[in-house]
């Protein structure tokens, strides 16, 4: 039996502020693991109409959201400032300008209020966010696959972690997004395509998807090839009247149901879907599992924005390796700022506080 | 103070006073701004107008506008003839220009 740690047991309540790319949260969570309030304002209607992210907008619409959320989220909790043990921020990575908003309230909170400012990485709080009501034993393997993130973690006792396996090139869900920009689907896509997938065969086109074989870092992944791959697939084939159907369709309707959706794509691109989704799948979970082994991991942790993604969940959950797995769930898998507040609870104890200096770091490294 | 009290529709405008009235589409709001709503003798009564093609929607733009120290308030919509000011600022133009740049500057990348 391993050691177990309980962040659960760490006394106290802290504000937890993330603004690391599209998403304006706040938080209050108490004893390193019960959420007593948690606000998120999401950017996508914004974004939507670009097809990714807008750095630019990101960090006004973080400016004017900022302050009604943490309001909301000390209004909810029915606590004031007084009940507070400290304040948490994300310092990185994401994007600068967005960063920047979040980073400078929790700094003039920190001053105005006194209470002591904690920088917490936004990956680490991804990881946190999978194990909040629960106490996985360690050392456990972390896969943190998001639309901006895919790493493979070890994460040992103390919440000591070394990096195993990384993405060469796009991030998981950023390919997912690719694909479907490409294909005519809306922003963003990969819950589109996860919707769509299992209307489709994944086997149907499996031989498009040939895992990349990468010199020198048997763990890191590579999946701009499969974005190729899906881009040569639609050049084989005559696609551009369905693809402008789809972009017409979603130009018309953002938020058109799934129904609309399937209706304006054929079996065939179903199919791709479905391909495309299970290779993805598959090569997530066969690298976490060989890294996971090597390590002799006694849990593993699938975590970040695409662990929404059902086939990943379906599979991760049926690995069937001898150890447990642990997924956030739903609400707290894509940004939020429970994850950032429950990750500060470990630094809370051992009183690792960042001062007024804290800044920024769009390239934050979680560990080597 | 809650800067979202200093946004008010068009409908509540009648009648109002202002030192300066700034007309602009502040799509986005950019540093340039700042500084020019600072230069301005206040109180600055900023009427926010929409662009062809907005960027942000309106009362996004206005929650911005209305951060700002040097704007006392923001009205959504055209108050020109609504509100009683000796000077009356027109930044359409050079909203339209800085944006039409901004866009040109992220398609570059």
């Amino acid at each position: 039996m391993g050691l177990v740690h309980r962040a659960l047991r760490i006394p106290g309540r802290i504000l937890g502020i993330e603004t690391s790319c599209d998403e304006t949260a706040a938080a209050v969570v108490e004893s390193g693991g019960r959420i007593l309030s948690s606000t998120v304002a999401s950017q996508l209607e914004t974004h939507g109409k670009y097809g990714g992210v807008v750095p630019e907008l990101a960090s006004r619409e973080h400016l004017r959201a900022i302050v009604p959320v943490v309001r909301e989220a000390m209004t909810r909790a029915g606590l004031g400032w007084q009940d507070l043990s400290a304040i948490a921020v994300t310092e990185g990575p994401g994007l600068a300008g967005a960063l920047l908003v979040g980073l400078t309230y929790a700094k003039s909170l920190s001053l105005a209020t006194g209470l002591p400012l904690i920088g917490v990485n936004h990956l680490e709080g991804h990881i946190h966010a999978a194990v909040l009501e629960s106490a996985p034993e360690l050392p456990a393997l972390a896969l943190v696959v998001s639309g901006g993130h895919t790493h493979l973690f070890e994460v040992s006792e103390g919440w000591h972690y070394r990096l195993l396996g990384r993405t060469r090139d796009d991030a998981a869900g950023e390919a997912f997004d690719k694909v479907a920009k490409l294909l005519g689907f809306g922003y963003p896509g990969g819950p589109l395509i996860d919707a769509l997938a299992p209307y489709g065969r994944p086997a149907a086109f499996a031989n498009e998807f040939t895992v990349p074989r990468i010199k020198g870092a048997a763990q890191d992944y590579s999946f701009s090839g499969w974005k190729t791959a899906v881009l040569r697939w639609t050049e084989q084939r005559d696609l551009r009247a369905e693809i402008a159907a789809r972009q017409a369709l979603f130009a018309r309707r953002p938020r058109a149901t799934l129904d609309e959706w399937r209706a304006a794509t054929p079996p065939e691109t179903l199919d791709l879907l479905a391909s495309f989704q299970h290779a993805v799948v598959t090569e997530l979970l066969r690298r976490a599992t060989r890294a996971a082994e090597a390590m002799d991991a006694r849990s593993m942790i699938v975590t970040g924005g695409v662990a929404c993604n059902a086939e990943l969940r379906r599979a991760a959950a049926a690995l069937r390796q001898g150890y447990p797995v642990y997924f956030p769930e739903a609400k707290l898998s894509t940004d939020n700022a429970v994850m950032i507040a429950a990750a500060a609870f470990p630094k809370l104890a051992r009183r690792e506080f960042a001062d007024l200096t804290l800044r920024p770091q769009p390239n934050l490294q979680l560990a080597q | 103070m809650d800067t979202r009290a200093k946004v008010i529709e068009l409908t509540a405008a009648a009648g109002l006073t202002a030192k300066t009235l700034v007309v602009g589409f502040f799509d986005p709001v950019l540093a340039a701004h700042v500084e020019r709503l600072a230069a301005l003798e206040g109180p600055v009564t900023v009427s926010l107008l929409d662009p062809p093609d907005e960027i942000l929607n309106a009362r996004a733009r206005a929650e911005l506008v209305a951060s700002l120290a040097s704007v006392e308030r923001v009205i959504i919509g055209d108050a020109r003839g609504l509100v009683a000011s000796p000077q009356v600022v027109d930044m359409t133009a050079a909203d339209l220009a800085s944006r039409e740049a901004l866009i040109a500057r992220i398609r570059q990348r």
